[in-house]
């Protein structure tokens, strides 16, 4: 459990930053990850993970990348990352989102509504841009689902985009989806 | 959508074959049946078929007949 503030939340579940002392818990959750297959092959120890932070904090620093870890009901259950922060374009890639099994899909619903909300909102970017492995069938129907398209064929991956403006449209039928309309704006205090 | 396409696309998001994915089918022997495999079935279901559930529906669900006793009665033809 953390204390920590998120930097955004929704209806109990949050996005707090990732801190040094993180590293054992990313590990665990990403080769704990029933689909790490489609992961980047990442750290497999504490140390190797710690040094993988220590040059994260450093293009954080930079203003090119925020690492969060998804809490809910005061648990750590998941890890997501904003990365390629291109500030001239605006736009921004996300991924290496991984949900501790068991998790309720409520948990991960909300946690891509949060990583838009602290793109959009809070860094006020205007394109989200990234890439899922085309083998991942399940993520990609729910990025489609979520108003993201598809740019050109896939081959080895799937590239897709999500403009500021469809997810501003989309997202309070997304918050009426899960009953939490009534939230309205989310809490934007970046670290 | 039709049932048979509803049945299609569900035997891919929890990765069996068709033939096997009978009302007795127990979702969580699929490794695929994780939140974000929960996820998908959601969007095939709500955004897909346009078949409104509530959003805990999918989580309550125990075999693919759970799923299909909500869903069956709004699909258009076999």
């Amino acid at each position: 459990m953390s204390s920590l503030k998120f930097n955004v939340e929704l209806g109990g579940i949050g996005l707090r930053p990732v801190m040094i002392g993180d590293s054992h818990l990313i590990v665990r959750l990403r080769n704990g990850y029933a689909s790490r297959r489609f992961l980047n092959t990442g750290a497999t120890s504490n140390r190797d993970q710690e040094q993988w932070l220590q040059a994260y904090f450093e293009r954080k620093a930079r203003g090119l990348e925020h690492y969060f870890i998804i809490a809910h009901a005061d648990r750590d259950v998941g890890a997501v990352r904003i990365y390629e922060i291109d500030a001239a374009q605006a736009s921004f890639k996300w991924g290496s989102w991984v949900i501790e099994s068991g998790t309720p899909p409520l948990v991960a619903f909300v946690s891509a509504v949060l990583v838009y909300d602290f793109a959009f909102d809070v860094l006020r970017l205007e394109t989200a841009l990234f890439e899922v492995v085309a083998e991942n069938a399940n993520v990609i129907r729910f990025h489609q689902g979520f108003g993201a398209a598809l740019r050109g064929e896939p081959d080895t991956h799937a590239s897709f985009e999500l403009k500021k403006a469809t997810y501003i449209g989309l997202r309070s039928r997304f918050l009426a989806r899960i009953g939490l309309a009534h939230l309205g704006a989310p809490s934007d205090a970046p670290s | 959508m039709n049932k048979s396409a509803f049945i299609r696309e569900f035997a891919a998001i929890v990765g069996v074959a068709e033939s096997e994915l009978t009302p007795a089918f127990v979702l969580s022997n699929s490794a695929a049946w994780d939140s974000m495999g929960k996820m998908a079935a959601l969007t095939l279901i709500d955004t897909d078929a346009k078949i409104e559930v509530p959003f805990n529906f999918i989580n309550t669900c125990k075999t693919f007949g759970d799923v299909l006793t909500l869903v069956e009665p709004q699909l258009v033809g076999e």
